[in-house]
């Protein structure tokens, strides 16, 4: 049976850690934005359209998708594409951009620099994306109907490259990661409906500048899903962060502990070239190791042992039941020396875990103990379990050597 | 299936193809239109995305809209009646010779599509043609499908699954502003399709593919969470075994309480995990404690009661839950303390706590009676209870004719030595209050 249910309402979570725009500002840009749009559109004059792409300007600008890496990316890159589509590149349209950003992002919890290098970027795929557009326009002729698409493609084209570019210039993630988002694809192509939506083809057929409102849609749905994605994942690695903690704070193991167990696993997982899930899975495992502790009795009956293994065994009987936490589990297992099921990957996973809480048990997070911890660790290698891999060790040694990874402390 | 769901698919099948019919008189306006129509809509419900009440979510409604701008008020009802029974033609369901489910979910999209073509229609936008009028005659289309739609869905779902209808309604609902954008999308891929052809089709197609990968995104995410919440819960449960089901009882009543003060959705979902959430502080008090089959000593009760502190801390670290994070803790929550002051969400949660507190069986004394109950609840509204809260909860109690308490008990844990009826630490009068109280409701240490 099927039913057409969309995504419910966009979820925003307070974010006071990294606030990027006034809520004052940004309510009266956006307000002003509107009331600029609102007049505007029944409007036919260019400055009534420069006033519209101003307002949308302002708004995409104040309107941000939440990227996977934890960047953002405005919708304005969006009304670009209809921007060098639909007027020529004059002084108006200049104007336009250029006041419509500062304006936005003069807003921005941002040094000078970066608000200025944002202002001239804009303004460069603005001139970049005219060109494109001009010259496939020139090129393509009198190619029909398909033809008619290929100008607004390659200005959107170009301006994803001058945005990926800024990306990478400014650190914010990696060229590759910021390629495979498909919030890029989703802007970029709502910029495309965007510019055939306001011209038309050949000047005919085109809506004008409800295009902007119209088109608008596909890019904001893109921003709430991704922004409603983004609260989850919040929720939920906030929610194993708390779960990570509870067994330091009933005194079972020393504040930080969890964490640091996490943070030396991962880094020794990355020198062992697992997969982002594995690392993920590992993350989890490390987080969430020691929660069982927290099961056993304050006093037990003499004789009960109480060692990693028993914790293990208590943890992996909370989590194994989880479908989502079952290979979190089964690392935890197999950290101990359980038996259980792994594959490869799995099993470096586990030696990494192991590898970490033992490094951890000895150092503690003190930094003078790390070289003890460490040599504690490669001499305890033999002894079963998945610290008799030579490869963990040799990753935990090059992590533990080559970063200054002791000396985390407890979060409060 | 059942003999109801035969007649109900018989009934909905033969309605719908007598409209059927009457469409495919009228003759076709534009079959290149259609045709590409009827593919994306097959498309789209190709890509649809299980939601976990067994119904699934689709952007069907984007190529029916598209198609009945594109062949305008003559071709409205080809567009939508048969642009949107394509969409029935899902292919899984055709491969797995899933017939009756491909039969019904055709002939519910050829009705809602035929509906929303007559209001189309209805509304004649082509007399004075503009982007704000089409508009103005397809959003009300859109969510004609949609109330279609799940008018028709609601009985088979129900029938199919043997819950109330009440249940799907809920999750179902039509006339949702989340709705609006599909046949706003719809409207422009119809007029730029126009334009440029099916080319544009891709263009549209690609931020729809999107959302929707991004939406199976936090599906899955969701789930992850919820099991974290069960191991949370299992954890509690392992440590004191005796509040069995406690926090999913407090999670229940909270929804009722919720659902009687018509929380919104988000509301409604940060409420419940509070109340999943709201003794995680117990994870860090001493076992000996929480099984104690006695009352505490006044040492060890302010032990005890450190959890909620605790509590309030730990739910503090999660920005969702942050705003309410007093939910955690009846001394922060008390009504007394801080008025009506708003979210009203810690105070929910310290209603259903105490009402499921004394409606238990614990080790140190037996479950009240529900009316006895009801009592405290109201005797302490006003001064340790919002009183809009315990009407809320006596009154969904009353409706749904649940009964708790001593002689309704669904869990009981076998206990090594019968708690008491009455005497010390007994009558859940102050379970964990100093030895003379025996009148005070239990601030609820549950």
């Amino acid at each position: 049976m099927t039913a057409h249910i969309s995504i419910a309402p966009p979820r925003r979570v307070s974010d006071p850690g990294a606030p990027r725009i006034r809520p004052d500002v940004a309510v009266a840009l956006a307000a002003a934005a509107g009331v600029a749009a609102a007049v505007a559109l029944t409007t036919t004059g260019d400055w009534g359209r420069v006033a519209v792409y101003g307002a949308a300007l302002v708004v995409g600008e104040l309107l941000v998708v939440e990227l996977t890496d934890g960047s953002t990316l405005p919708l304005s890159f969006a009304v670009l594409v209809p921007l060098v589509a639909g007027a020529a590149l004059g002084p108006a349209t200049l104007a336009t951009v250029g006041a419509a950003v500062t304006a936005a992002v003069l807003a921005r919890h941002s040094p000078l620099l970066i608000r200025a290098a944002t202002v001239g970027g804009r303004g460069l795929a603005v001139a970049l994306a005219w060109a494109a557009f001009t010259g496939v326009e020139h090129l393509a002729g009198r190619g029909g109907r398909p033809a008619a698409l290929l100008p607004a493609m390659a200005a959107a084209a170009v301006i994803l490259a001058v945005v990926l570019a800024e990306r990478r210039l400014r650190g914010l993630g990696s060229f590759h990661a910021a390629r495979g988002d498909a919030a890029f694809f989703a802007v970029a192509a709502s910029g495309v409906l965007m510019a055939i939506g306001a011209i038309g083809v050949a000047g005919r057929g085109g809506m004008g500048l409800w295009s902007l409102v119209v088109f608008a849609v596909p890019a904001l749905s893109a921003r709430w899903a991704f922004g409603r994605l983004h609260a989850i994942r919040r929720t939920y690695d906030q929610t194993i962060d708390v779960l990570s903690v509870v067994p330091e704070m009933a005194g079972r193991v020393r504040p930080g502990h969890s964490r640091r167990v996490a943070e030396v696993s991962v880094s020794t997982g990355r020198m062992l070239g697992l997969s982002k899930h594995a690392l993920e899975d590992l993350e989890r495992a490390a987080l969430l190791h020691a929660l069982g502790s927290v099961t056993f009795d304050d006093r037990p009956e003499p004789g009960t042992p109480r060692g990693p293994r028993e914790v293990a065994g208590a943890t992996v009987g909370v989590l194994a039941d989880e479908h989502h936490l079952s290979r979190p589990a089964s690392l935890v297992a197999g950290m101990a020396g359980n038996e259980v099921d792994l594959d490869e990957e799995e099993r470096l996973a586990a030696g990494a875990l192991a590898a970490a809480a033992s490094f951890e048990e000895v150092a503690g997070g003190d930094p003078s103990r790390a070289r003890v911890a460490l040599a504690t660790t490669i001499q305890a290698g033999g002894s079963g379990s998945g610290l008799g891999d030579r490869r963990v060790l040799t990753a935990l040694a090059r992590v533990v050597t080559q970063r200054s990874i002791v000396g985390h402390r407890a979060r409060s | 299936m059942r003999p109801s769901q035969r007649w109900y698919l018989a009934a909905v099948t033969a309605t719908a193809g007598v409209v059927a019919t009457f469409i495919a008189r009228a003759g076709i306006p534009n079959m290149e239109a259609f045709a590409t129509f009827a593919l994306v809509a097959m498309g789209a419900e190709l890509i649809s995305v299980r939601l976990p009440n067994g119904a699934t979510a689709s952007a069907l409604m984007v190529p029916v809209i598209a198609a009945i701008y594109a062949l305008g008020v003559g071709g409205a009802y080809w567009a939508g009646g048969l642009v949107a029974g394509f969409g029935g033609l899902y292919l899984f369901d055709l491969r797995d010779r899933r017939f009756d489910r491909v039969v019904f979910n055709a002939a519910m999209y050829v009705l809602a599509g035929a509906g929303a073509a007559g209001v189309f229609a209805a509304l004649d936008p082509a007399a004075h043609p503009s982007v704000p009028r089409f508009l103005l005659a397809t959003v009300p289309a859109g969510l004609t499908f949609l109330a279609i739609n799940v008018a028709l869905l609601v009985p088979m779902l129900a029938l199919d699954q043997g819950r109330p209808r009440r249940e799907f309604l809920a999750s179902l609902s039509p006339f949702h502003v989340q709705y609006i954008p599909f046949a706003v999308i719809g409207t422009g891929l119809g007029w730029v399709y126009l334009v440029t052809g099916p080319l544009i089709i891709p263009f549209a197609v690609a931020p729809v593919l999107v959302a929707r990968q991004t939406f199976r995104s936090y599906l899955a995410l969701r789930e992850a969470h919820e099991e974290t919440l069960r191991t949370l819960v299992r954890t509690l449960e392992r440590k004191d075994p005796y509040t069995a089901g406690h926090v999913e009882r407090v999670a229940r009543y909270a929804r009722y309480i919720g659902e009687e003060l018509g929380l919104s959705e988000l509301r409604q979902e940060r409420l419940r995990y509070a109340a999943l959430m709201h003794d995680v502080g117990k994870l860090v008090v001493a076992n000996e404690l929480l099984r104690k089959p006695d009352r505490l000593t006044a040492e060890e009760y302010e032990r005890v009661r450190l959890h909620e502190a605790v509590s309030v801390e730990l739910l503090r670290r999660i920005d969702f839950l942050r705003p309410i994070a007093t939910s955690a803790s009846p001394r922060y929550a008390r009504y007394d303390a801080r008025g009506a002051a708003d979210p009203i969400e810690p105070y929910v949660i310290v209603v259903a706590d105490a009402y499921d507190a004394m409606t238990s069986t614990r080790p140190y004394r037996r479950a009240l009676a529900q009316r006895v109950a009801f009592s405290e609840l109201r005797k302490h509204a006003g001064t340790q209870f919002h009183p809009a809260c315990v009407e809320a909860l006596t009154r969904a109690l009353d409706r749904r004719e649940e009964r708790h308490g001593h002689g309704h008990e669904q869990e009981v844990v076998a206990f090594e030595f019968d708690p008491p009826v009455r005497g010390p630490g007994s009558a859940g009068l102050g379970d964990l209050a100093p030895a003379h109280s025996t009148t005070r409701v239990p601030e609820p240490h549950s």
